[in-house]
């Protein structure tokens, strides 16, 4: 691991426009769902709308910049030709993406951080923030998990354009398309089919999947219909937990891997 | 220092490198000039080891190993200053900040240094990028069209530090399409045309064996052969 590479590119990601204005947009939003949440409910303990709301702002909102961000920083530096330069000092090529990585997951995490540091402030440091705790660890989750994947799209692509594209693709992918795919499927088939379906996708879907974690770890698994009892009872379990733990891994760790793998064939 | 024998590297468009074969020796300065798409790039990228050839091999020796490279066109991350830069290069490599403010002012930069580096002209950041290729004090250096964007000073001071470099017993390999610049400093030259090899040698051998006034006559007589 290499330090300066790390602290060059968190200071290439502090000075970017980009995330001045996701830093800005993500804490208006987050304080306006807290402040709205605070004044109809008068707390901001518990599941809610409001809540639910905040969930989706994470979802939508900071998966979106953090694809768009990770993937065209990454495809930038080999357009540019700084890859290849770099590439001639006595640096590993794991080192680089690595240092992008945890610049891009340093700054994320910033964000949030702001987001919710602000809204708790709103709200008073009540007895119980237990829910936004939740969603904090599970933004955290997303960003470290969306970020690996922005590395591979980064490394995909041939160009700047081409990875916001691709970015964009998969995002779509994550947040609408599976979802309306599977609204469409449960029309015809039957329940049980359905029910293993959606289990599939919200494993392969990592926005589905920080969904689901927050259903299941803020105790309203029940939201998922009794079908699922089996399931949120497993997921409420050590054995659970730990498969959770794994799938998370299995997504923050895989991609970096294959992004590496990519970057480092020669043509 | 380095022998590539027979290697060729083709793209999907029919451009490339046809079975070159080259010698460069330690201590000299070898010039790759041809057209556009001659492959001179190509080449370079062979020889820093971002690419691998269809065939043929190329050997280095140990020192040859150790190089510094200056891409053509190279795009610095813009949000950093041209000091930062350079420091930054500096200490993945060990080197000193003294080192880093020494070159900065070498290169001229030494008033910009604190400046963003997407408000640098094209000279400014060619300067740069021919100030991280001296970094590393590396036996062989690489420069892909150095002077490209550079006035008629800093021309003179690139070349000017080129020599002086040669002097220390590096061995410089750069390509350009300014002849004269050839004529002036580099020992040996190679006219590549669409992948092939058309000319090399010395300077002063092409000159007389090619009974030329000039390495730009030269050139330009041979072209117009190989389009007959």
């Amino acid at each position: 691991m290499n330090k300066e590479m790390i602290l060059f590119e968190l200071k290439q990601g502090m000075r970017n426009r980009w995330m001045t204005m996701t830093t800005v947009l993500f804490a208006l939003l987050a304080l306006a769902l807290a402040a709205i949440q605070q004044y109809s409910i008068g707390s901001i303990e518990g599941y809610s709308r409001p809540m639910a709301s905040l969930l989706n702002l994470i979802l939508f909102v900071l998966s979106l910049f953090i694809l768009a961000l990770g993937s065209m920083s990454v495809a930038g530096e080999k357009e540019s030709g700084w890859l290849r330069l770099i590439q001639t000092y006595p640096v590993r090529l794991s080192s680089w993406l690595i240092a992008k990585y945890i610049a891009l997951v340093v700054s994320m995490f910033t964000v949030i951080s702001i987001g919710f540091g602000g809204s708790l402030i709103l709200t008073g440091l009540q007895k119980d923030n237990g829910i936004l705790l939740l969603l904090f660890t599970l933004s955290v989750g997303m960003v470290l998990i969306f970020s690996s994947v922005a590395m591979l799209i980064g490394a995909l692509a041939k160009n700047r354009l081409h990875a916001l594209s691709m970015g964009l693709s998969l995002w779509a992918i994550f947040l609408l398309l599976l979802d309306y795919f599977l609204m469409a499927i449960g029309t015809f088939l039957p329940g049980f089919v359905l029910k293993n379906v959606v289990l599939f996708l919200t494993f392969i879907n990592p926005a589905s999947f920080i969904r689901t974690s927050f259903l299941v770890f803020s105790g309203n698994g029940s939201v998922l219909g009794p079908s699922f009892y089996s399931f949120v009872t497993f997921s409420e379990s050590a054995l659970g937990m730990l498969t959770y733990g794994a799938i998370a891994v299995f997504w923050i760790a895989v991609p970096l891997l294959i992004a590496i793998w990519l970057l480092g064939r020669r043509k | 220092m380095i022998t590539i024998d027979k290697v060729s590297k083709l793209y999907k468009g029919g451009n490339g490198l046809r079975e070159l074969s080259l010698n460069v020796r330690e201590g000299e300065i070898l010039a790759l000039c041809g057209g556009n798409g001659a492959g001179k790039s190509t080449l370079i990228q062979l020889l820093i080891g971002s690419m691998e050839a269809d065939s043929g091999t190329i050997q280095k020796s140990e020192l040859a190993k150790q190089c510094a490279f200056m891409p053509d066109d190279l795009e610095f991350p813009d949000q950093m200053t041209g000091l930062e830069v350079l420091r930054f290069l500096g200490k993945l490599q060990n080197v000193s900040n003294d080192k880093v403010l020494q070159l900065l002012d070498d290169v001229g930069l030494a008033n910009e240094g604190n400046k963003k580096v997407r408000n640098y002209s094209k000279g400014m950041k060619q300067r740069l990028s021919f100030a991280q290729s001296l970094l590393s004090d590396a036996p062989l250096y690489i420069l892909d069209e150095p002077t490209n964007g550079l006035d008629p000073y800093w021309v003179k001071m690139w070349k000017e530090r080129i020599i002086q470099e040669r002097a220390k017993g590096r061995t410089i390999i750069f390509s350009t399409h300014i002849l004269s610049i050839v004529e002036e400093i580099a020992d040996q030259v190679v006219f590549l045309h669409q992948g092939e090899k058309l000319v090399s040698g010395s300077v002063e051998d092409v000159i007389q064996k090619h009974q030329g006034n000039s390495l730009e006559e030269i050139f330009f007589n041979e072209i117009v052969k190989k389009q007959m």
